[in-house]
Order: structure tokens, then sequence, then C-alpha cells
């Protein structure tokens, strides 16, 4: 079935970060080599590729689109769709967004127990953030982080929060979220190549950097995690997602 | 030397010696050369005429041949074959910004001229595309692939955004 199917990973993309699409098209190359897709495009809503022109060059009938986002929300339910619906000759299926999958929460426990282990720290010691966007419009942001916060609390972390841009409570905010003391480990809610995960919540945070690893603020011990979307974690996912039906 | 297959350059590196052309060996990494102009800056519109020059790909199939041209004109292929069909639909900047969001779609009350002065400065001047919406024909010549445009591209909103302004 698969190997009649073309995939399309739907991103968004930018006219000004030249990085931003990278971990998308690196996966869609990937994929591609592995040859289980009868062919493999990346399409952007903010860059070319377009998701009109992913779709023009196919030589397959039927398409899966996997949109490369973690959230529920005005992209993948609205925009996605519309984009897919009426397409010249390829039958388009889109699925749920990447970050639907349940791997997302291993992988941001795998980045929370490395951060721990630098230090050597004890789980009961380390309150956690899962810093996302979150936005009034849509309930599906804030709602993927906090069932992360809720998959962190199972570890035994001292605490588990989510926090977010958009909404209460607020990244800037972190320190009354948090315990008064001992170290915070920060993982970012973001897909790596954007300016949210890489220097928006960084500066917030009061960091001087989105680099993976500890640095001090005020006092604090702070780890910051990596975001996500490495090829190597997400090409599976992407396949489960294609698969499923 | 290479075998059978099609050897991908550009235009103006003529048909001299591939030696003295750097070799791009993976579709990744020609995305990586196309994304760049000469000065190693971000070149996010595809069909800007300041495509790099001195380098080579060497497509051992006529599907890896489609699959470069999609890196290097997304699109174009399929837009070529759509039109020989007869089938290629063109629709205006109107419908388009229609699904754009709403500083795009602001320009359908008040953006006519800021439209206009973007095609003049970003898709007649830098571009190689031919605007279709924009009531402009494709002229296909012999031994090349027309390239049309059928929809304005993320950067024309930009730029018709910040002419507007
Ligand atoms: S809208 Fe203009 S600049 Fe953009 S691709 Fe089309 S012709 Fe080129």
């Amino acid at each position: 079935m698969l190997k009649e199917t073309a995939l399309i990973l739907a991103g968004h993309g930018s006219t000004k970060n030249a990085e931003s699409s990278r971990f998308t098209r690196e996966t869609a190359h990937r994929l591609r080599e592995r040859g289980i897709f009868a062919e493999v495009r990346a399409g952007f809503w903010k860059e070319e590729p377009s998701f009109a022109d992913a779709l023009r060059g196919l030589q397959s009938k039927r398409a899966v689109v996997v949109p490369w986002f973690l959230a529920k929300g005005y992209f993948t339910t609205q925009i996605l769709p519309r984009e897919f619906r009426e397409t010249a000759g390829v039958e388009c299926r889109v699925t749920e967004p990447i970050g639907s999958r349940p791997e997302i929460l291993e992988l941001v426990l795998g980045r929370a127990e490395k951060l721990c282990q630098i230090k050597k720290h004890q789980n009961r010691d380390v309150c956690v953030l899962i810093a996302s966007h979150g936005t009034g419009l849509h309930a599906g942001s804030r709602r993927a982080a906090e069932d992360l916060a809720v998959g962190l609390s199972k570890k035994g972390y001292r605490s588990a929060r989510a926090v977010f841009l958009e909404e209460e409570p607020r990244i800037a905010d972190w320190r009354k979220v948090v315990a008064e003391d001992g170290p915070v480990v920060v993982l970012p809610h973001f897909l790596a190549g954007g300016l949210h995960g890489s220097e928006d919540v960084p500066g917030l945070l009061g960091l001087s950097s989105g680099a993976e690893g500890w640095s001090e603020v005020g006092g604090r011990e702070i780890g910051y995690g990596a975001a996500l979307g490495r090829p190597e974690e997400m090409e599976e996912m992407v396949i489960r997602l294609a698969s499923a039906n | 030397m290479h075998g059978l297959g099609f050897e991908v350059r550009h235009e103006r590196d003529g048909d001299g010696s591939v030696d003295l052309l750097r070799k791009v060996e993976t579709l990744m990494e020609l995305e990586e050369v196309v994304r760049r102009d000469g000065d190693g800056k971000y070149r996010p519109l595809r069909g800007e005429r300041n495509l790099v020059q001195g380098w080579f790909y060497w497509a051992k199939s006529s599907e890896e041949l489609r699959e470069v041209l999609e890196v290097i004109y997304p699109g174009a292929v399929g837009n070529w074959e759509a039109e020989r069909e007869g089938r290629l639909v063109q629709g205006d900047w109107k419908g388009a910004a229609k699904r754009q969001m709403g500083r795009v779609q602001k320009l359908i009350e008040n953006g006519e001229k800021s439209v206009e002065r973007a095609e003049k400065e970003l898709c007649q001047a830098r571009c190689g595309k031919s605007p279709l919406w924009a009531g402009k024909t494709c002229r296909a010549e012999v031994g090349r692939i027309p390239l049309a445009c059928v929809e304005p591209c993320p950067i024309f909103w930009d730029v018709a955004l910040a002419s507007g302004s």
C-alpha cells in the first residue's frame, strides 16, 4: 500500500529563516532513501516547495500527508485539510500531526533524564517544566503540553508543569510555578528550527542561548533540553502515522 | 565517464569539462546548493535568477532527473505536463489571498496597488517564472521547460505587504 502512495511532510517553513525547515527536509530525504513510499516530498506554507508544488510533481495518484506540527491547531485542523482537499488528480489523506504520537512523551522523558544524569541529580530534587506555545484560539496546543507534564510527573520528579508563551502560566513567570530552590529542567515543546525554541523561550528564562545543557540563572541551576524534530527520532513516527488508517 | 544518465548543471556553466565543477552527490546536498545565493545567504525564491553556478549533478535515471528538477524548480515539471494536457489551473491573486492569513486577506480590499508593485519589483525584476495569475503568459520554447507560476508565492505576499506599509 505505502509502496504505491506518496508521502508529503507538510511543514510551516519560513521566508526568512533558512534553517526552520531543515529537519523536515532531512527526514523527507531519509525516508525517500529507504524506498518505503512511492515518492517522498516536503511541502511548506511559507516556503518553496509550496503544498501545491509538492503535489504537482507527483506520479502517484494517492498521497498521505503528515503534518510536521506538534499540536492540533489552526494549521492542522483548518489549513492543511483545506489545502489538500481539492487537488487535481491526487487523492490525499491528512494524518494527525507528528506531535500527537505517544513517542513524543518518550523523547521528552529521555531529554529530562539526560539532563539529570549530566549533573547526577535525583528526579525527586528536580522541578520540570514543559515550555510550550499555547494559544487562546485553540485548546489543542495547551492540552498536548499538559499531557506531557502529567507523563513526566509519573517519573517521580519534584514537580512537573506546563508553561506557555501565549497563555497562563507564562514562561516568563516560571519561578512562580517551581519550588523556591533546587535545579529546574526546562523542556521545549517546540520543533527544532523555529525561533521559539532556540531564542524566545531561552530569553524568557534568562538563558543566554538555546543550546542543550545546564546554565545558572540568578543563582539557580537550569537545564535546557533539545527541541523536538530530529530526523532520526521522527522517521519512524512518520511511518507509523502514514500507515495508520 | 558516468555511464548512462543525465548531467544537470547551470546553463551558464556551458558545456565545458565537469572537472571544473563540483559534484553534488545527493538531493539533500543539491537542496543546500539551491537554497543559498552566491554570498551564502538564504535564497527562498527558487525561481530567482541568481541560482549559483559551479556544480553538477549526475542523475542515473529519468526518475532521478525528475527529483532533481523538483529540487531546483519545484512544481515546474508537473505544471508543464498539466499545461500540455490542457489542465493547468490558474487562478487570480485574490482567490489565493483568500486562503492566506488575515493580513494578506486584507490586500483584497485595498491592496491592488501593492500587488501591482510587488509584481513589478519581484516577479518581473527578480523571478524567472511567469506569473499566470497576473495575466502573463508562459512561452514554451523548444528544448525548455516553461516556468509557470500559478499562484503568488510566500515571498510575494511578504513583498506586497511591505510595499503597502
Ligand atoms: S509570485 Fe512572482 S516571485 Fe513568486 S514565484 Fe511567482 S512569479 Fe516568482
